[in-house]
Formats: C-alpha cells, structure tokens, sequence
C-alpha cells in the first residue's frame, strides 16, 4: 500500500477542514459587522433626521409667532408708513413680545429702507442707524416673506450668539400690499444649545447644526458667541446644504464616528449627527469577539487534529518503510544464505533474482569478468513473472557484456553508462542502475537492475541495497577462486609430499646401501687385523703389533663414524624410534663407567661415579640412555690430559640430571654456542679421534626424551656438560619402594 | 668334528670366515651362494650355516628358507652388513637362528658357533 506523503496529507487535511470553518467564520463576521454598521448608520441617519425636523419646528414656530406678532400688532401701528408710525405702539409691542417670547431676547423693527426705527430692549443710540448690511435684510427683502438667517450678524447686536428671524409688516393683503417695514426678531443660540446638549446625553449621538454660510450654530459643548466653521471641503456637507441627505465615516477629535447628514428644509442648514463607532459597532463588536472565540476555539481543535492525525500517518508510514525495511532485510537474508548453501552458479541465480525483487525491478543481471577473454560474461539474470520474454536474456547479455572493470566500477544509471558509445539497443528499457561486484580493489563482476519505459526512476537507497546484495555475490565468487585455488594448493601439496616421500626413501635407501658397502670392507680390515694380532700366522713383533693395532681402531673408528650418520640421519628423518620405560639411572651410570674406564686408565685418569641427592625413576630409554652418557664420557676423556671425569647423578625436585665433569682443556666461550653442532671439535692442537658427531647426537636423544642439555666450560679448567630429564611421575612411587637407590658407585 | 657351512659372495670374507673358524678346530666348507649353500646343505652333514643375505642369484633369505625346508633343525645365522635398527629383530621373525653384525670381532663369531654347534 503505498501511502500519501506525510505532507501532502497534512495539506489535504487542512484543506478539507480549515477552509470550510474559516470561510464560515469570516462570512459570519462580515455579515454581522455590516449589519450592524448598517444599523449605526440608520441610527445616526435618523438621529440626524429627528434633529434637524425638530430645529425646523421650532424656528418655524419662532418664525410663525413673529409672522403672526407682526401681522396682528406690528401691522396696525405701522400702517401708512415711516412718516405714520405710532411710536409709542411700536415700542410697546416690541418690550411685550420679548416678555413673552423667552427664546427672543431682543426684537426691533425696520423702515423699508433698514433704518432701525425701535428696539426693546430700549437701545436709544441704534435708533435712525441703518442695518442694511445684515444678512437677514437682504434675506428678507429678497424673499419677502419671513426669513430665518444663519448665525447672523447685525448692527443691532454684537456677539455672534443668536439667528435673526426677519418678516416683512405689508399692508393688509389686497390688490397690492404696501411695505410698511420689517420686524426682526433675535433668537438666541442658547435654546438649540441646551438641545444638542441633553440630545448628546440622552442616546450618546452628538448633533451639530451648521448654518448655510458653513458656520456651526450648535454642537456638543459648544461656547456660546465662539465662531466655528464646518470643514470647507466636506464634500457631504455640501451635499446637504442643496438638500440631499447623506452619511459617512469620519474622525472627530481622533475617534472613529459615523456622520448622517440631514438638511433642515427651508433654512439652508443642515444638521449633522455623529455617533462614534465603538458605539455603533458595539453589537458587532461583540458578536465579532464571539465568532473570534468559536474560531480560536476551531483552530485549536484543527491542530490538535492536524497532530493526532499527523501521528497517525507518521505511525502508518513507520509501520510501512518497518514492513519493507523487513522485507530487505528478508531479501538479503535469503541471498546470505543462499551464499552459504548453495554455491557458484545456483547462488548467483538467487542473489540476481532477491536483487530484483529488492529494489522491485522488471529485470536484473549479474555479469562476472573474465580477466583471461577480457569479457564481463553474464552468468545469471531474472525477470518479472510479466517479462518472461526470452529475448531477455539477450537483453541483459547486452546491457552486461560491454562492460569493462573501470566501466562497471563507476555505478550509476546504466543509461548514461550506454551512452558511451556501446551498441546496447534501449527500446523499453526504463530506469535503471547498475552496481560494482568488487573484492577490494579488484572488480570481479557488476549486478544491474532495470525498470520499463515510464516506471519510476531508482532512488539513492536502492543503489545501497543492490551494493550489499553485490557483496554477496562477491562472497559466492571469492568462495569459488578460494575453492579452485585451495584444490590446486593441496594438489601441489600432495605432490611434493609425494615427492618427498620418494626422496625420503631414496635418502633412506642410500643409508642402507652406504652402510652395508663399507661395513663389507671393514668387516675385513678389523678381521684381518685381528688375525695378525692373534698371531696364529707367525707372530708379530712390537713395532708390527702397534702398527696392525693402528689398522684396527682406525676401522672401529670409521665404524662408529658410520653408525653415528646413520643414527643422526634416523633422528633427523623422525625415524628414531625410543623404548621408554621407567628406569633407575644409577646402575646404568656405573655400566657406563666400566666400559669405558679401561679408555681412561690408558691415559691415566681418574673415571668416578656419583650420586647425589638420591635416584628418583625417570621414563627412558636404556640404550640411548647409555649412548648418551657413554657420548659425553668419551668426549670428555677426549680432551682431558691428567685428573679425571667425574659422573656426577643429581636428584632435582622434577628432574633428574646428569653432569660430566673434567679437568680438560675447556672450551673457549665463542665455541660454547656451537659444541652441540655436528662435526665442530675444538681446536685442541693434538691428534684427537671421533666423529664429531657424539654431542650433537647426545643432544637430539635428550631432546627426544623431552629433556634438556647444556655445558659450563673454563679454558684450562675444565668443562662441565650435563643434560636433564624429567622424573617419571606415574612410575615414581612404585619404583622408589621396589630399590632404594645406591649412595655413591666406588670406581 | 664340528662342521661349518660359510655362505658368502665375498672372497675376502670367506677367507676371513674360514681362517678365524679353523684355527679354532671347526671344519669349514665355503659356499659362495645360496643355490650352492642349498646344494651342500644336502650333499653332507652341517651343525651351523653363516649365511650372507646379499648375494647374487639365491640370496641369503631364500637359502636359509630352503635349507630349513629339508633340514629344519639345521641353525641358520644371519651375517651381514645391514646393521639398521631392527634388521637383528626381522632376521630372527624370518626364521634365522641367530644375527650378527658385520664387522664382527672374531671372539664374538667363535663363541655364537660354538654355542649353536653345541646345542642339543
């Protein structure tokens, strides 16, 4: 099963969850921040709305009570003009409306021609001026009808703190109304301040009023009789001041609001109301606040999600590259096994057939080179069951014949190797990869794996997996030169052997024959000898005596001579044979001595046995035993002059050990080393007979019996040669109560 | 009188062998191989045979066989040249009476045939 990629299921999985709940949440919000922006307009809107309908009723109130004031009271004391008027009805109708009208605090009247007739409150030093400067007489005059102005300006009043509501006084209405003169009516801003004031408290909406000039009649906390002026290029305000209500967003002392526009009909003001947007929104504040949460919450969820569920597909994939880590490593078990159970051309099958079944190959090839034809020749292949094209086979000779060692030893994709001028025909082969067999430095061989056309490519580990299945294949082949050359070895082995054997015997044979052709003539040189000495044919006088004597021990020496080569020659060729058994040395000792003291009494010398310490059994052969011992006394007779030899038997705590003592010459110490070598006398300047051969057989006897020897030598005093051989364990106890051992053997 | 069959090829040593045996009073008779030794063994009386092994023809092995073919009490002794280890041993499994070792000391050979010439 092949699996999705860790990350591209982390994409699908916030793809199909993420999505969906944010494009939720963002429509939620949207939907419910305009709706509630809607509704702050709408609030302001209307705010604005009641505002300036309320500002219009009630200077359309003032105006009418003016109107009606100067229709009914005003009219009758003006009637016939300037040169008519009744003074004294003017004046005191004037003090009598401002008593009654609280928001008018002053009220004065015109001719037509502006020049202020009265005034109450009574202002003596205004009367005869002419006003017609004011914005409410040029108002007036052009309408002619009753007149409401902006933030009016008038000779009549200083501060900028009041509206001036002007109607003409006509004669009663006829065929054609005669002006008798204005009315004016002052209204102070107070009244609308306090409005805009308690308004702000009530529902939190500042309402402002701006006049048609864009001077700001009223707003929240506005200083009466301060001149403010709206912004010149607020582009709504122009709007509303032809008449066409308006909203729109704006910033009022660094606060974000929302501004409605709403014109006040007939005046030419406009009244704006401006809610700040935190209040507006507040409802959509909140309710974004709370979609945030859901979301917050969401996501925390996705995550936690996207974790468990990331751990998910991790475990799946662990699981999965385990199984196909298992299934490698079954791959290359089989090939190791293979290597051990089967051999050559069998194994190789194997190891190419897990290689392709390892990196899922269609094919595989392994190729061995030949050095000899200087051919890599394949010598196993494998297809898929779906590729049992037999032109395969030929396929992968192909892909595997070209090949030379350097070639095979730089791995890689086979298709840029075949790039290299080798007629290998492509058609339908895909990927591939090809990998060394070496051993060492040496290239034995290449295993190579390919895919169809269209399949995808190999990756980096497949190339380490078919490495070590070619390290088993370096295994089968290496086993199989180790095979080949093990059997020629032995081979040449038993050959020599043979050979040597032959030799051996031919040496053998030499020996014999040697021996028997000169004891033959010996046999008559010390017979004779004998004869003449017998003297049974006449006998011999002195001198003849010593000179057949002379014949006779030069023919015993050869003799000895012989004997001693054909013994060196037995223990060299192995062919010594001992009859062990244990033995007391003491009584052979003594033997030895009385064969040879005659020897010594001819020159004089002293030959003494002793034993020291006891005589513990050891395990030996008697007779060489005797050789030994007779080897080393006849040499040290040899070259001793005067004094004596001494046998000397030593009981060690595991050993016994036996010395001959002299009183001879010595041996020099450059000599020592080499007094146990074969035919290595000491120059001793006199005429001194043996072979030569008596230490250097002595030596290999005690080395044969497991025993060790060696020699203490001072010129001129004497030398000292001894040898030692073990004490024979298992024989000790019963020899030792069968014959207590001898003290000392007296010469 | 005691009698002597000396076999050997050698004339060097048949006249050894003759001269240390007949000074000690033994009849010596002188074969010089072992179809002759065979032969003489049958013409007269012997109380010993010397017998060389290497000889020409009839060697001493198959000699000493026919000789104790006809005359099984007759003591043959091995004397030769060959004194390797164990050659006293194989002698004696032959069938030789008794070995000795060329060169011999002729007190040695006159007392080996006096012992066998004497023997019941």
């Amino acid at each position: 099963m092949r699996l999705l990629s860790r990350r591209s299921a982390v994409v699908f999985f916030f793809v199909i969850t993420g999505v969906p709940i944010a494009l939720l949440i963002y429509s939620a919000i949207a939907i419910s921040t305009s709706s509630a922006v809607a509704q702050a307009e709408n609030g302001a809107a209307g705010s604005a709305q009641t505002s300036a309908v309320f500002i219009h009723q009630r200077f359309e109130a003032v105006a009418v009570q003016v109107d009606t004031f100067a229709k009914q009271t005003m009219a009758p004391a003006m009637q016939g003009g300037p040169n008519h008027y009744d003074m004294a009805g003017i004046g005191a109708g004037l003090s009598d409306f401002i008593r009654v009208q609280g928001d008018v605090d002053t009220a004065f009247v015109t001719d037509p021609q502006g020049q202020l007739v009265s005034i109450a409150p009574q202002r003596n030093d205004l009367v005869g001026k002419y006003l017609t400067g004011d914005d409410w007489y040029r108002g007036v005059r052009a309408q002619n009808s009753p007149f409401v102005s902006g933030l009016s300006s008038t000779a009549a009043r200083q501060s900028l703190d009041s509206v001036a509501i002007a109607t003409p006084v006509t004669s009663r209405p006829g065929a054609a109304p005669v002006l008798y003169g204005y009315v004016v009516a002052l209204f102070g801003l107070q009244q609308i301040q306090e409005f805009v004031d308690e308004f702000q408290a009530s529902n939190g909406t500042g309402v402002c009023l701006v006049d048609s000039a864009g001077f700001v009649l009223a707003e929240p906390g506005l200083e009466p009789g301060s001149v403010t002026s709206w912004p010149a290029g607020d582009a709504m305000m122009r709007g509303a001041l032809l008449g066409h209500p308006g909203q729109a967003p704006m910033t009022h002392d660094g606060v974000q609001e929302l501004a409605a526009y709403a014109p006040v009909p007939g005046f030419g003001w406009v009244v704006v109301a401006d809610v700040p947007r935190s209040v507006a929104l507040g409802a959509a504040e909140r309710l974004r606040m709370t979609m945030l949460t859901i979301a917050g919450i969401l996501a925390v969820m996705l995550f936690v999600g996207l974790v468990v569920g990331w751990s998910l597909v991790h475990r799946a994939q662990q699981s999965a590259s385990y199984r196909s880590r298992m299934e490698s490593l079954t791959r290359l078990n089989e090939a190791a096994r293979a290597v051990h159970a089967e051999r050559g051309l069998r194994a190789l099958q194997i190891i190419a057939s897990r290689a392709r079944e390892l990196v899922v190959a269609d094919f595989s090839a392994l190729g061995v080179w030949d050095p000899e034809t200087r051919r890599m020749d394949l010598v196993a292949h494998d297809a898929s069951a779906d590729l049992s094209d037999p032109a395969l086979q030929h396929l992968a000779a192909r892909l595997i014949e070209p090949r030379k060692p350097a070639l095979a030893a730089s791995r890689g994709m086979l298709v840029e190797l075949i790039g290299d001028g080798h007629d290998v025909d492509r058609r339908g082969l895909g990927p591939s990869l090809l990998v060394p067999v070496t051993a060492g430095d040496r290239v034995l061989g290449c295993l190579a794996v390919c895919r169809l056309e269209g399949s995808p490519d190999f990756h980096s580990l497949n190339e380490s997996q078919l490495l070590q299945m070619s390290q088993h294949a370096t295994s089968v082949l290496e086993k199989a030169r180790h095979d080949t050359e093990r059997e020629a070895f032995m081979d040449r082995l038993s050959d020599t052997n043979a050979e040597l054997e032959r030799a051996n015997q031919l040496k053998s044979q030499f020996l014999a024959r040697m021996s028997h052709e000169l004891r033959t003539p010996l046999s008559a040189i010390i017979g004779f000898s004998e004869l003449l000495l017998e003297g049974g044919s006449g006998r011999l006088n002195q001198d003849q005596r010593g000179d057949v004597n002379e014949i006779a021990s030069a023919g015993r020496l050869l003799l000895d001579v012989i004997n001693d080569i054909l013994d060196l020659s037995r223990i060299e060729a192995g062919r010594m044979r001992l009859d062990r058994e244990p033995i007391r040395l003491g009584s052979l000792l003594t033997d030895v001595a009385s064969a040879l003291r005659p020897l010594a009494h001819e020159k004089a010398l002293e030959l003494r046995v002793a034993i020291v310490g006891g005589d513990p059994p050891v395990l030996a052969d008697p007779l060489r035993f005797r050789q030994i011992v007779t080897n080393l006394v006849s040499n040290a007779l040899k070259f001793t002059r005067e004094g004596g030899v001494t046998i000397r038997l030593l009981a060690l705590p595991k050993e016994v050990e036996v010395s001959v003592l002299d009183t001879g010459i010595g041996i020099p110490p450059p000599a020592l080393e080499y007094v146990f070598d074969e035919f290595s006398q000491v120059e001793s300047g006199g005429g001194l007979e043996g072979t030569g051969l008596g230490l250097s057989i002595a030596q290999r006897l005690v080395q044969l019996h497991g025993g060790s020897i060696g020699v203490d030598s001072e010129v001129g005093v004497g030398s000292r040669f001894w040898f030692r051989l073990p004490v024979a364990a298992g024989a000790a106890a019963s020899l030792a109560l069968a014959a207590p051992p001898a003290e000392e053997a007296a010469p | 009188m005691t009698s002597v069959l000396l076999v050997d090829d050698d004339p060097r040593m048949q006249v050894l062998g003759r001269k240390v045996l007949e000074r000690q009073g033994y009849r010596v008779v002188v074969a010089a191989d072992g179809g002759e030794a065979a032969a003489a063994a049958d013409t007269e009386p012997f109380d010993v045979v010397l017998m060389d092994l290497e000889m020409p023809r009839v060697d001493g092995h198959q000699a000493m066989r026919l000789i104790k073919a006809s005359h099984p009490a007759l003591p043959v002794v091995a004397v030769t040249a060959y004194a390797m280890a164990g050659d006293s041993e194989r002698c004696r499994e032959e069938g030789f009476d008794d070995y000795i070792s060329k060169p011999y000391e002729i007190g040695q050979l006159r007392s080996l045939v006096a012992r066998l010439a004497t023997r019941p």
